[in-house]
């Protein structure tokens, strides 16, 4: 356990905000859970509670708790592996200590490997832990559906893969700027930008297909709905827009009253159905590691020619 | 250039740098986007408003801290307070080209915020935070809690945590006290009659029956079943109780009033912690 001490006596704020974050977010989570659960063990009973049927089972009763909490593990899946990486390199060359610990390492990619990896370890531990009960609140919450796409990217192991990948990136940013404060914030920059991009990225990894059946509604969780277009009796195509416009005329040429649905486009919604979401999840976790693996050694290359100054 | 200003500079530039580049970036964009249209409305609108309103609290923090907790945990502060003539002077020196960097940003910033949500959607509730003239009272809190919270801490990164926490829990916190001061404000306007002039909150959705003075009286229907509730509420008249944009300005100045006292006692307090202590 050298390592775990030696790096809680390097980054003891770094270490012990992680820890207070992601715990307080894991243990809020599963509490939320474990109280969703226990109303739905009357559910088959004669005065069975309405979370027993409806799709928004508990946003009268949970909705704001369960939705700050989940804003919280949203903001600590960039923000924790950020207050962890950024500093490992920047407080070494912002304290000079790198002009010590550099020459006396016999390879500053072995410093460098034993400076990161137990902090990985760390930060591996604890957001793996709150990433595990944003999973089980997710669940929770939505107990009649297939969650699919709902909260992509705040919990389980897509969670874990920002994370990572925030982390090295983090130390690369770091290595490369040299400063703490200036560090951090660059990479807040880069977390929220990182966040957008695999936003709009997630419907590019898989080709949208018509959705069928409950997956078709607009509401509710499951899912990932891409776009929508009216398909006319002849079987063409038209963009949303002309479908509303064509439907309000035929319902003027009646006379406001409702025409023969044969006539009227039908709506037809695009998207990723929510049993696809395995190979999502695989795509995105292969491209978002290999890109924690390219900043790493980044980080790595900076570290070699880098002057401790 | 002032003196006082190159110091700033040439001590925190990579921050100011970043503070005046983001700011630039961000008024540009809130600039840009009402000639989008449909485009300009959606989640990027969003995106710009929710930067609006976390900016300031983080560059404020981030240049604050660096102002005594930079100085201390370098050794810096050995020097420069055994050179400086005194330790107040030394820390307005260090701290007013900040504030006057950080405030010509966020005004330009606020004015271009304003105008992106009054031409967008100028009926929404328009969120005073995100707006005008509060984002440079949002970086000044900051700005200042993190001065003080680097003095009585010493240390960077933990100094920044706790600044982040402390200047946020104080801005929900005066969010929350005026909210009695906002329902006093608000007038009952039917749904129906909503026009598009601004609204700073909305307390409720309600029902009411009209008054005999020509305004509106609160009702709330009482009745056993699902079918009798909607008999009940169809003779009702359904009404929001919202808080005018005539208002802003006054909020404005209790929230500029409260900031000053914020920005006063944090530096006043600074100052005690700065005479007392040695640099380490």
């Amino acid at each position: 356990m050298t390592w775990a001490r030696l790096a809680f006596r390097l980054q003891p704020s770094s270490i012990g905000f992680a820890a207070f974050v992601c715990l307080g977010l894991a243990v809020a989570s599963l509490w939320l859970t474990s109280d969703m659960r226990s109303v739905l063990e009357a559910c088959g009973m004669p005065d069975e509670p309405k979370a027993c049927t409806v799709i928004y089972a508990f946003q009268d009763t949970h909705g704001q708790a369960v939705m700050m909490t989940q804003m919280g593990v949203s903001l600590a899946t960039y923000g924790v592996p950020l207050v962890l990486g950024v500093p490992i390199l920047t407080r070494e060359i912002e304290l000079r200590t790198a002009m010590i610990a550099w020459p006396l390492a016999g390879s500053r990619l072995k410093w460098l490997v034993w400076r990161v990896l137990p902090i990985l370890v760390v930060a591996l531990i604890l957001v793996g832990t709150m990433a595990f009960a944003a999973e089980q609140l997710a669940q929770a919450y939505f107990p009649h559906s297939d969650i699919g796409f709902d909260r992509h990217g705040s919990r389980g192991i897509s969670l874990v893969t920002r994370s990572a990948l925030m982390l090295v990136a983090g130390i690369a940013l770091g290595a490369i700027i040299g400063r703490m404060l200036p560090g951090l914030l660059v990479s807040i920059g880069l977390s929220v930008a990182l966040s957008a991009f695999l936003g709009a990225a997630l419907p590019q990894w898989l080709s949208s297909t018509v959705l069928t059946g409950p997956e078709t509604e607009i509401f509710g969780p499951g899912p990932l709905r891409t776009g929508a277009q009216y398909r006319l009796a002849d079987g063409r195509l038209i963009s949303a827009q002309e479908g509303e416009i064509l439907t309000q005329e035929l319902y003027e040429e009646n006379g406001g009253v409702e025409p023969d649905p044969a006539l009227l486009p039908q709506q037809v919604i695009f998207g990723i159905a929510a049993e696809r979401y395995g190979e999502v999840l695989a795509r995105e976790s292969a491209v978002v590691l290999g890109a924690a693996a390219v900043a790493g050694g980044l980080a790595a290359a900076v570290v070699r020619r880098r002057r401790p100054e | 250039m002032p003196t006082p200003v190159r110091i700033a500079w040439r001590l925190q530039r990579w921050e100011l740098g970043l503070l005046v580049a983001s700011g630039v970036a961000l008024t540009a964009v809130a600039l840009v986007l009402p000639s989008l249209g449909e485009a300009g409305i959606g989640d990027q609108r969003m995106v710009v408003l929710l930067l609006t309103l976390a900016g300031p609290v983080l560059f404020g923090s981030a240049l604050g801290i660096g102002v005594v907790a930079a100085e201390v945990e370098r050794g810096t502060a050995r020097i420069s307070w055994a050179l400086a003539r005194s330790r107040l002077r030394w820390l307005w020196i260090r701290s007013w080209p900040i504030a006057l960097i950080g405030v010509l940003v966020a005004i330009p910033l606020g004015a271009a915020t304003a105008r992106l949500m009054d031409l967008t959607s100028p009926s929404d509730i328009f969120m005073p935070q995100m707006r005008g003239p509060m984002v440079a009272l949002h970086f000044l809190v900051a700005l200042a809690m993190a001065v003080l919270v680097g003095a009585a801490i010493r240390h960077v990164l933990p100094g920044l945590l706790v600044a982040i926490a402390l200047t946020t829990a104080l801005l929900i916190g005066t969010t929350l006290a005026l909210q009695p001061w906002l329902r006093d404000q608000a007038v009952l306007v039917p749904f129906a009659e909503r026009s598009s002039d601004a609204v700073i909150a909305l307390i409720e959705h309600a029902h009411a029956l009209p008054a005999a003075d020509g305004g509106w009286t609160l009702t709330e229907p009482q009745c056993a079943s699902q079918v009798e509730c909607m008999t009940a509420y169809e003779a009702l008249t359904p009404v929001m109780r919202i808080v005018p944009g005539e208002a802003y300005w006054t909020l404005l100045a209790i929230e500029g009033a409260i900031a000053a006292a914020v920005v006063t006692l944090a530096m006043a307090a600074t100052v005690g912690i700065i005479r007392r202590w040695g640099p380490r």
